[in-house]
Order: C-alpha cells, then structure tokens, then sequence
C-alpha cells in the first residue's frame, strides 16, 4: 500500500495543512480515520490518499523455459481491500523467457481493465433510498490531493492519461476507465546487439463523472535497437522510433538516439 | 501443490461472497442513451445522457442527477425515482418519475427499452 498525506493544499486562494506529525507517519503506514485537523472525508473514511494492490503470481520453470503468469489487482478503498464488491478490474500478465537462443530472450502480454471501478453509482444511504453504495472509485482521483501523479505524469500506469496531457490546466485525471492490451519481445541477436519491440493498444471511456462521448482508442509502438560494440566497454548505443495512433493522444511520431557510458568516461 | 490449490480455492471462495455482488446480470453497468423515439413519430437523439445501474438502485446522469429504485422481473423493469419531478427525468425519455418499461434487448453491450411514453436505445459504456 502507499499513501499520500501532509502537505497543504492551495485551492481558489485559501490554504489548508494537512497535519504532518508522528501520529500522521503512523497513519500513513497504518490507514485510520484522521483527527478533527484534517478535512471531514479523511475523519469519516481514512486520513490521506491510501491507495494499494495485490499481486499474486505463479512461476513455472521446464528445462531450460521460465513462464510467468501474474495478476494485480488495484484498489483505492476498503471495500476493495476486501472483496466487499466483484473484482472485475485488474491486471493479468504472462511472461515467457525460453532458453537462450539469437531471436527472442523474452515476451510479455498483459491485459489490463479498470471499467468498472466497483461499479457506476455512489450513493450514501438516507431516509429515502436506504442503499449503501459506495461505487465510482475513479482511480487516481482524489477529493483533497491532486490525485495519484507527479509533475502532471501518473505514477505507475502510464494507460490512464496524465493530467500533464490536460489542456485546461486542470491537476486530474480525466481517463482511468480502459480496456488495454500490450504485447513485449525482446532478444539478443549478438553479444553486441539486443533490440526490444513494444505495443499497446487501449479503449478509453473518460471517467464516469466526465465519460467521453464515444470510445476512444490509442495504440503505441515503440521500436528499440542496442549496439555494444565488445571493443569499446562500458559504451552503448541505442536509436529508437515510437508513435501513437488513434483519437484518444492524437498522431504522434518520435525518435531518440542514445549514447550511454556504463562506468568512469576516462577508463 | 496442495497448497496452491487451496489457495486458489480461498482466492475463489472470497470472490465469490462478495457482499455487494452484481445482481442484475447484463442490466448492471452505466448505460448511454443514445436514441429516444417518441410515440409520435418524432425522435432526439441525446448528447452524453447515462442511466447507471447497481443493485438496487438508478441514476440518471447529463441532465439532473436523479437517483431511484428499480424492479426486474423478466421482461419487465419499473424505475421509481425519488425527489424529484417529471421535468427532472423528462431529458431522459420518461413522461413520470415512475415508469414501466418491457425490456426489448439486453445484452451486455445493448438494450432496448419501451414504455407506454417512448422507446429508448442504449449502448453499454
């Protein structure tokens, strides 16, 4: 589990500190409900932004093959700490590394859904409908921190669009509900040269208080190739191309050339 | 390997007592209205309006936020909703706050639905 907590919050010119004090570390290790120094959702729910994942995972070794089956499933609440609602959202990934050979060293697929989020209504029971739902968990989002980021770019799933991608200026994520595919091979031709392709693809529906109109699709491709030369120690290097396709990022096209030195540059 | 074995059993067990498990089947998830037709011919086709629907409970999201009740039987569904007015869930192609509706499709991506007022076409979003 991680956490965000502490800090101060800057919103339409008023401040608010969130306490910082060894009780609050605790809390931060620990989720409990927050004291009365702390905004009312963190005193009826837990102090902070408490987020986590379980992983399982399965490793099956035959001569010489390592397969690899794994599934993570994400949670931002209790009640998915806890299966009080379905799991229908998660990661499910499978990993091959056969024996050494020139072609392939390793190939990865992984699928990952987060639609459902436990489901689309929130609703806290009242005298009228007095029903328990606490559904809608927008992934990512939080109602005091600016949601699970950094510098605008989402920490641990780069799928769900970063808030740096907003044009409005707004510190949220506005897309955590998708459907994404990826696919991994890398291999080792030579000793001197390896190369890595990559590709993703994802339907995206927004999020359920802001859903898109329509579906919008992204697919990603990324081509990578190392030179080692055995001569020169320590130094590589790497020249790659990647784009994006679809409605969701738009058309985009890059390159990169990388010279790496592993080591001090004068040995 | 017994141990795997009882740990998936476990991992199983646990999924499925989920307390708050899906129990409309299909009908369960946000669904995007996408055609109203009007028993007069006439139709509107409308911009990002959503029913979402979760064990007991519909709301109504694009216009007013309405939130009811629901009854499912069959063929059958009866929405209920609660403190507001026919206006509020007019955008929504319901002429009361309480409507019966005979379910035409449901799938897990369509559903088609027909009242005495209109006929409404959704898709699974």
């Amino acid at each position: 589990m991680e956490a965000e907590f502490g800090g101060t919050q800057y919103s339409n010119g008023k401040t608010f500190k969130m306490p910082s004090k060894l009780k609050d570390y605790l809390k931060a290790l620990v989720p409990m409900s927050g004291g009365k120094d702390t905004p009312v959702s963190d005193q009826a729910n837990v102090e902070g932004n408490q987020v986590g994942s379980w992983h399982f995972s399965l490793n099956y070794k035959l001569k010489g093959w390592n397969l690899r089956a794994y599934y993570e499933h994400y949670f931002e609440d209790h009640s998915m700490l806890v299966m009080q609602y379905p799991w229908k959202d998660g990661m499910l990934g499978f990993e091959i590394t056969p024996p050494k050979n020139p072609v392939v060293s390793g190939v990865v697929y992984e699928y990952i859904g987060s639609k459902d989020q436990s489901g689309p209504v929130y609703w806290d029971h009242d005298n009228v409908i007095n029903e328990q739902i606490s559904a809608r968990d927008n992934y990512y989002n939080h109602g005091f921190y600016t949601g699970w980021q950094h510098w605008g770019q989402a920490i641990g799933n780069p799928l769900f669009t970063s808030p740096i991608y907003n044009s409005n200026g707004q510190i949220a994520f506005t897309n955590n509900r998708i459907i994404a595919h990826h696919l991994g091979i890398s291999g080792k031709p030579t000793n001197e040269i390896k190369y890595r392709v990559l590709l993703s693809h994802s339907d995206n529906w927004g999020t359920y208080c802001m859903p898109f109109k329509d579906v919008k699709q992204n697919t990603s491709a990324l081509v990578e190739l190392t030179y080692a030369p055995a001569k020169m120690k320590g130094w590589s290097f790497t020249t790659s191309g990647a784009m994006d396709r679809g409605s969701l990022l738009g058309d985009n096209t890059g390159g990169m050339i990388t010279i790496r030195k592993i080591g001090l540059l004068t040995k | 390997m017994k141990k795997i074995y009882i740990f998936l059993l476990i991992l199983l067990a646990s999924i499925t007592s989920c307390q708050k498990a899906s129990i409309n089947g299909d009908l369960d998830g946000m669904w995007q209205l996408m055609k109203i037709e009007y028993k007069d011919q006439t139709f509107k086709s409308p911009d990002q309006l959503y029913y979402c629907v979760q064990l007991h409970m519909v709301q109504f999201q694009g216009a007013a936020m309405c939130s009811g009740t629901f009854s499912h039987s069959g063929d059958s569904l009866r929405v209920v909703i609660r403190n507001h007015k026919a206006a509020d869930v007019s955008a929504y192609g319901m002429n009361d706050t309480i409507q019966s509706f005979f379910i035409e499709k449901l799938s897990s991506e369509k559903m088609v639905l027909h009242s005495s007022f209109a006929r409404l076409s959704f898709r699974k979003f």
